[in-house]
């Protein structure tokens, strides 16, 4: 049984989601919280995005560049590396960093709001705590957290030209010569649709497991800890199945 | 207080700066001292051994089902975006193996493995020491004659670097499994050419510097977990601003190391 | 007003409260005593709709809250003020905004009625000087006493109180005491105290119930319970002559 407990807990993910949805459905406007949020999650988190951004490219051309060498075909190395990092690397480690960052922090406000009675008091004086608290970050996360993703794949592509100019020599028009040739549409569609997912996921899984704290300092501690493991868990899973089903979906559609 | 007989414009520009830097040289500061007094603790006499194997079941034990699961979906991703590249610039996927392999052991499974133990591992114990803080237990170790440091973070730490080893290791024997699995099925090259494509690629270093990279990163996520935890301030909110600190500076830690690790390791090509 | 009908809780397997019935009646005040954990904040909680009894019936005003949903309990709450056992202000607004709060989205008041209410409500509890900062930056006791403002403005007919009492400094204390009785002669609001503090029972209430391992082991007027016989009574009694 120990290891199926997360059938139950991804389960309760979904019903939640849907408790917020329909939430979201009756409340009429809520575009101000949630521009609120948006901005300060996208400020708060724009410069740990940033860095993250620039050493993932670093890393992906450091690496490509070992490999490209063998071959005589470091012209490639831009191309290749961008397209290696847009289409699976660098939203995958930006996401588990962005885990740490917008994640483990919403879900420690969300839980201390809850152990501290907060939430039950929001509800005593008559107003639906999804409505007020959850909903607003729980957009605001989806639309911050796509718009950082995105950002740190732009940025990446300067890290990597970056590192490419200081380690492998290769410089900047080189770099992004073969760019527009190898990054397709497809590979763009692609990484767009996982900082989507990506989103999603973080958004449910902090949200969730902040809302439903309980047990005082420690419980706060244990919400925090158990949604960093669960997005990144559900972040890994996502990034196989996005990739696995757009694959499937670009070669019927290069086929036809 | 005596710059307040300069313009005060010229205040308002510099002195949040002044402010910025004070306060990033005295946390720097601070995580140096702790710094060293872990290393200095490292060598003082009492070995907690009941302690070092209950951390060690924590962060290894305990991580290994999910580290082996991501790890395997890590690898397959690994592998379906090397075939998908491959085909694209040398319209042929007979290499894919050997690149594939290449990037799970030098990059992926150390990487991926610390970043999850960063979120189970680290968020754990900056939770765990954090708690302890707020509820005095920390003050109470102090006033019973044990250092909390010895108490505390050796075990942790020792545990980490042993535990991160072992698990870098499983999970690069798992990637390399899950990926021979899936270009049989998928790529349609048997685990026969898969090794003798990989064998071409990976010498025995790329083995042990994947494994000293997990070494670094087992280094890094306890002490930065404690640091934070014992600077946490007391209340619940304190416990989850410690954790989520240390999580993002763990990370942010890891990622810049293997900038550098890997940077260093090319010389030895 | 408040009535209870053998009101059963369980978490799991552990029964918290075993078939509770007892009544508040208007304009009196009640206090609920017991050792900690005895189920005295589950019962409070179930007032209000927080929590849901596994069995029996809750009345306020003589109908059932217990099989009402989220969107009718609003009417009970609107009716029923609950200040909790921590101070729970909101920490991103101010104090003024933590007391608006309900008043802006219970009432159709408009902003200057809301202001004059807030601030009766903050000087009811000699807090009026306060309006800008931030929860975070008053005090424990200040906190409570601010929460206490929040579910005064509001101007409910029954106050629930999660030990108002516990952690402040005798003064506060014999303070928030004396609100709770003018409280309820003045506007005749019923009030229902959980608390362990026999001695501010004997003196402010009108009707005290003991509980004891979510059952009730004894029930009555003050004068009634000083004569009591149970010994948990008589431990209690004994810590107030004490």
């Amino acid at each position: 049984m120990k290891y199926f407990g997360w059938v139950d807990e991804v389960g309760q993910n979904f019903l939640f989601l849907s408790t917020l949805m329909k939430s979201w459905w009756r409340s009429n406007d809520l575009r101000q919280p949630i521009l609120e949020q948006t901005w300060k999650i996208t400020i708060s988190s724009l410069s740990t995005t940033l860095f993250a951004g620039f050493f993932v490219g670093a890393i992906l051309t450091v690496q490509f560049t070992l490999q490209m060498r063998e071959f005589g075909a470091l012209g490639y190395l831009g191309g290749l590396s961008t397209s290696g990092i847009v289409r699976e690397v660098g939203p995958l480690l930006i996401a588990f960093l962005l885990s740490g960052k917008v994640g483990a922090y919403t879900s420690a406000e969300l839980g201390t709001m809850r152990v501290t009675e907060q939430i039950d008091a929001i509800r005593c004086l008559g107003a639906d705590p999804l409505k007020e608290v959850v909903l607003p970050r729980f957009v605001g996360i989806v639309f911050s957290s796509f718009f950082l993703l995105t950002f740190g794949l732009i940025v990446s592509v300067f890290g990597g030209a970056f590192m490419g100019y200081i380690f492998s020599g290769v410089n900047f028009e080189e770099y992004i010569r073969f760019i527009p040739s190898i990054v397709t549409l497809p590979s763009v569609i692609n990484g767009l649709f996982k900082c989507l997912a990506f989103s999603l996921v973080l958004a449910t899984v902090c949200t969730y497991k902040g809302y439903t704290a309980s047990g005082g300092a420690r419980g706060v501690g244990q919400a925090v800890v158990q949604t960093a493991v669960q997005t990144m868990l559900l972040i890994v899973f996502f990034d196989w199945l996005t990739s696995f089903l757009m694959q499937s979906f670009i070669n019927q559609w290069m086929n036809a | 207080m005596k710059s307040a007989s300069v313009n005060s414009s010229e205040i308002r520009l510099i002195s949040p700066l002044g402010r910025l830097t004070l306060s990033t040289l005295r946390q720097g500061q601070n995580f140096l001292d702790f710094f060293a007094e872990t290393m200095a603790s490292l060598i003082k006499p009492p070995f907690f051994f009941h302690e070092f194997i209950k951390q060690l079941h924590f962060i290894a034990n305990e991580s290994l089902f999910i580290i082996l699961i991501s790890v395997c979906f890590a690898a397959m991703v690994t592998l379906l975006e090397s075939s998908f590249h491959m085909k694209l610039v040398i319209q042929n996927d007979s290499l894919v193996p050997g690149f594939a392999a290449l990037l799970i052991i030098r990059e992926l499974g150390a990487v991926v493995t610390a970043l999850l133990l960063v979120s189970r591992v680290g968020a754990g114990i900056a939770a765990e020491i954090s708690t302890m803080k707020t509820t005095e237990q920390i003050d109470a170790f102090r006033m019973l004659g044990l250092d909390p440091i010895v108490f505390l973070v050796k075990p942790r730490l020792l545990a980490s670097v042993f535990g991160t080893v072992l698990l870098v290791g499983a999970a690069n024997v798992v990637c390399i499994f899950c990926a021979m699995m899936i270009s049989d099925s998928l790529l349609g090259q048997p685990p026969a050419q898969f090794l003798a494509a990989m064998n071409r690629f990976i010498d025995f270093q790329d083995l042990l510097f994947s494994l000293v990279k997990g070494a670094c990163f087992g280094f890094v996520i306890p002490i930065v977990a404690c640091y934070f935890g014992f600077g946490c301030k007391d209340s619940s909110e304190g416990v989850g601003q410690a954790t989520t600190t240390s999580v993002v500076a763990a990370s942010i830690a890891i990622i810049f190391l293997d900038f550098i690790l890997s940077y260093i390791f090319t010389y030895f090509y | 007003m408040l009535d209870y009908l053998n009101v059963v809780k369980s978490f799991g397997t552990r029964t918290i409260l075993h078939g509770l019935s007892f009544s508040v009646s208007k304009g009196s005040i009640c206090f609920i005593l017991g050792t900690s954990g005895t189920g005295k904040s589950v019962l409070l909680k179930n007032t209000v709709g927080l929590m849901k009894p596994d069995s029996g019936q809750i009345l306020l005003e003589g109908k059932d809250i217990v099989p009402l949903s989220e969107d009718e309990l609003g009417e009970v709450r609107r009716k029923c003020g609950m200040v909790f056992q921590q101070p729970a202000l909101l920490d991103s607004l101010s104090v003024f905004d933590n007391v608006a709060f309900g008043l802006r989205r219970l009432t159709k008041m408009n902003e200057t009625q809301i202001r004059d209410r807030v601030i009766e409500a903050l000087t009811a509890v000699n807090m009026e000087k306060i309006l800008t900062r931030r929860p975070s930056e008053i005090s424990y006791g200040m906190q409570k006493r601010v929460s206490l403002a929040r579910t005064l403005a509001l101007e409910p007919q029954v106050l629930l109180f999660d030990e108002p009492t516990t952690g402040l400094d005798p003064q506060t204390t014999r303070a928030v005491n004396d609100l709770i009785y003018s409280l309820s002669r003045k506007y005749n609001t019923s009030s229902l105290v959980v608390s362990h503090d026999m001695a501010c029972a004997l003196a402010i209430a009108d009707q005290i119930v003991v509980l004891d391992k979510g059952s009730i082991v004894d029930m009555g007027t003050p004068k009634e319970i000083r004569q009591s016989q149970v010994p948990l009574v008589r431990d209690f009694m004994r810590e107030v002559q004490a």
